[in-house]
């Protein structure tokens, strides 16, 4: 080995003109690996993002044309709805009801009982109100059949005729009530609300024809003056 | 013309090999290091476009949202009224026994003369009932009555009994 006298030798000196560039080329590649898989990592997962936004931004936007479309069309009251096909048990209030249809037919109504037994059926709860009724046949089948137009929905389970041979009869009746807790959550935000099918609309206008109950509201009555019961000269 | 003169002894001048070797591998990592700077920056850039355009969806969605949050009463409405439709479909397909009443009362008008019907029992699509005749000829009037409606899907024909008064009795259960 030569020796130049400025502590460096010459064989060194040869060998460093490859080792720095090959260094720095060895250098480069790890930060090329480096910054390849970070920068790529994090391409792609704010690629993800965007494409995930811009789904739910035409969702959305689908959504929202969807439901302004839905506002401008004209569907039954909802309010109402609630009374034809309720979400409390309305066996009460169908017995007043079922009286007071009766009254119209000119039948009589007695034995009256409610059995809150709730059988579900498909998140569809049902009670059941059994009474006698007396009458005409005919009135009888037609106080039957008007039952299917009065609020709230109900179907016969069964309907007993007694034997008659007269042209007063007996019928006991089953009648089914049905009522439903209303859905508690909403579609999710990026689910397209669906229009009514053909069918659902025509179920809708059924339930609109059935006679709705006239609650009545009491009012509070006018001020009167309280007599003392321990004044008698009052 | 000018000529390079090396007046360095030979034996301190470096190999040739190697010069030429560290000259291609500098050319190399200079163009490497320009290649790599580009792509990165590159990078940089289109990661400063991704984050500009996900902030302005996520204004637009913000404003998508409080449009949606205006509209939340229709969409109650419509999701009230389809849950409400859709139930009362089911119970109505279920309304078999108002159907057989319905039936049954059209077809109670038309009962030929000397028939007297009694006893109706209705369950579902099926109706029981029992008929009393008169005489012979008014039963198997009654019977070719009950044969000959279409609106029955399936007829069962029970016992006939003759009482002492001379009527004819049967039960008639029928599939409606």
């Amino acid at each position: 080995m030569v020796n130049l006298g400025f502590g460096e030798n010459v064989k060194l000196r040869s060998y460093k003109i490859v080792l720095i560039p090959f260094f720095a080329l060895i250098v480069l590649i790890i930060l090329f690996i480096y910054a390849a898989t970070t920068g790529y990592g994090k391409l792609r997962s704010q690629k993800q993002i965007i494409d995930e936004l811009e789904r739910d931004d035409t969702t959305l936007e689908a959504k929202i044309n969807n439901l302004k479309n839905l506002e401008a069309q004209t569907y039954p009251d909802s309010t109402e709805m609630l009374i034809r096909f309720p979400n409390d048990n309305p066996s009460l209030w169908m017995l007043g009801q079922l009286i007071r249809k009766g009254e119209e037919s000119a039948v009589t109504l007695f034995e009256q009982t409610l059995l809150f037994d709730e059988a579900s059926l498909e998140n569809i709860t049902v009670s059941t109100i059994n009474f006698q009724v007396t009458g005409n046949k005919e009135k009888i089948f037609d106080y039957l059949l008007s039952i299917d137009n009065i609020s709230p929905i109900s179907t016969f389970d069964s309907v007993d005729f007694s034997e008659s041979e007269t042209a007063q009869q007996g019928a006991l009746v089953s009648l089914k009530v049905y009522f439903s807790p209303l859905p508690e959550v909403l579609t999710n935000l990026n689910e397209v609300v669906n229009e009514l099918t053909p069918l659902e609309v025509t179920t809708l206008n059924k339930l609109s024809e059935m006679e709705l109950p006239e609650f009545s509201t009491l009012m509070p009555s006018a001020n009167y003056e309280l007599k003392d019961p321990f004044n008698s000269f009052q | 013309m000018a000529r390079n003169i090396n007046l360095l002894p030979l034996e301190f001048v470096p190999n040739k090999k190697l010069v030429r070797m560290g000259a291609a591998l500098k050319k190399l990592a200079i163009i490497s290091y320009i290649f790599f700077f580009l792509a990165a920056g590159s990078i940089a850039y289109a990661l400063y476009r991704y984050d500009k355009h996900i902030k302005e969806l996520r204004n637009n969605r913000n404003t998508l949202e409080a449009e949606l949050d205006n509209l939340k009463k229709t969409e109650t409405k419509i999701v009230y009224l389809k849950d409400r439709a859709d139930k009362a479909q089911k119970v109505i397909d279920a309304n078999t026994t108002r159907s057989s009443i319905v039936t049954f009362s059209e077809f109670d008008n038309h009962i030929p003369p000397g028939i007297l019907i009694s006893d109706m029992a209705f369950r579902g699509s099926r109706a029981t009932f029992k008929v009393a005749a008169e005489n012979s000829g008014s039963l198997s009037q009654m019977v070719q009555y009950v044969i000959g409606t279409t609106v029955f899907k399936a007829i069962i024909l029970g016992d006939i009994k003759l009482g002492e008064n001379g009527k004819y009795t049967t039960t008639i259960t029928v599939e409606i």
